[in-house]
């Protein structure tokens, strides 16, 4: 019975180490399909680059998302690079991993612009307000000028 | 009390406060436009500064240089730096007719950085050459940069008479990404270093 579940354990183990290498190597790779995650890898950092670039001509501080591109982008030149050596394994690999590093970049920047936009109006009304309080001061001030004074004056400028 | 006694006193009271609450929307309006959109791109030696570069060097020695790229264009930018080797009479990149050079690309490094923003990273290379004494020239086979191994097509360096060495030049070409996929251009700007291949 023993001897069964050793070979019980042993087998699951082998499966996990099994699975979890075949998770990140691809073996035996195609040029064309190696060709096909190289241009999807690049593909998808030019969207999510749009997306990060759009958070920040609304005026986001976008350095953490260039961050993470900028690790995608170096696999993606990894990748890139062994497409053309001919190690097609290694490129396949290399544009998985660039396209796993920008998973959910595209959420965090759209909450990051939105968040902006809202900061963006918010300044606006404050601005809005600041200014209209700005005009009530000086007419506030005027007003006080005018009535806050001698009753005799208006009647003496007249004469 | 007459408030006229105390008019420039009033007066002054009214105008500072006046500024004073106008201040956040004074702040958007009195922004000094941006007149200049350009890139930097630098290059600097292991100490970060523009003084001891690597000049003379030798096979399998490792030499350090700092890489840089500062985005003043008003937008996030996506760089790619394009890594080049050459001799002393292949193509070049052209400052004056803003022209990139011919050769192969060796390693393209790629960059994202965000506007009003600094980038910048170490680079690690070192040649692999030999003295052709029949030819009396050297014959470059490949370099190491940041531990990837680069082959360099096609590259022999003659012996300088005015300068008494064999010369090759890294360079680092930098191009612009325009939108769509694949779609770099030429960003005008590159950086090198000329090397003097020494035996020892």
């Amino acid at each position: 019975m023993k001897f069964y579940a050793r070979l019980a354990l042993l087998s699951i183990a082998f499966i996990l180490v099994f699975t979890s290498f075949a998770g990140s190597h691809v073996l035996g790779a195609t040029e064309s399909e190696a060709l096909d995650a190289v241009v999807e890898a690049e593909e998808t950092i030019v969207y999510f680059y749009g997306a990060v670039a759009e958070a920040d001509r609304a005026g986001a501080n976008v350095s953490v998302l260039m961050a993470t591109l900028g690790e995608a982008g170096e696999f993606l030149s990894k990748a890139e690079f062994s497409y053309g050596r001919g190690d097609f394994d290694s490129a396949v690999d290399f544009a998985n991993q660039s396209q796993s590093v920008l998973y959910g970049l595209v959420e965090e920047a759209e909450v990051l612009t939105e968040n902006v936009i809202k900061e963006n109006y918010l300044d606006f009304l404050v601005a809005v307000g600041s200014a209209i309080g700005a005009v009530s001061i000086i007419c506030g001030g005027f007003a006080a000028w005018f009535f806050l004074k001698k009753p005799g004056e208006i009647e003496g400028a007249a004469e | 009390m007459n408030i006229r006694e105390y008019g420039v006193f009033f007066w002054t009271i009214i105008g500072v406060s006046a500024l004073f609450v106008a201040s956040p929307a004074l702040s958007r309006l009195l922004v000094y436009p941006r007149t200049e959109f350009f890139t930097e791109f630098w290059l600097l030696d292991s100490n970060r500064r523009a003084e001891d570069y690597p000049f003379n060097v030798t096979v399998g020695e490792e030499y350090k240089v700092f890489l840089g790229i500062g985005n003043r264009l008003g937008y996030a930018a996506y760089y790619e730096v394009a890594v080049k080797f050459r001799n002393q009479t292949q193509s070049g990149a052209d400052s004056f007719n803003r022209t990139w050079s011919s050769l192969p690309v060796l390693y393209e490094i790629r960059a994202f950085v965000a506007d009003e923003s600094v980038w910048e990273t170490p680079l690690t290379f070192s040649l692999d050459y030999e003295y052709n004494e029949t030819l009396s020239q050297v014959d470059v086979h490949s370099m190491v940069l940041n531990d990837i191994p680069l082959e360099i097509p096609a590259c022999t360096a003659a012996w300088d008479t005015e300068r008494s060495g064999f010369f090759g030049n890294l360079f680092f070409e930098l191009w612009i990404h325009k939108g769509t996929p694949g779609a770099f251009t030429y960003h005008e700007r590159f950086v090198g270093l000329w090397l003097n291949m020494t035996g020892s």
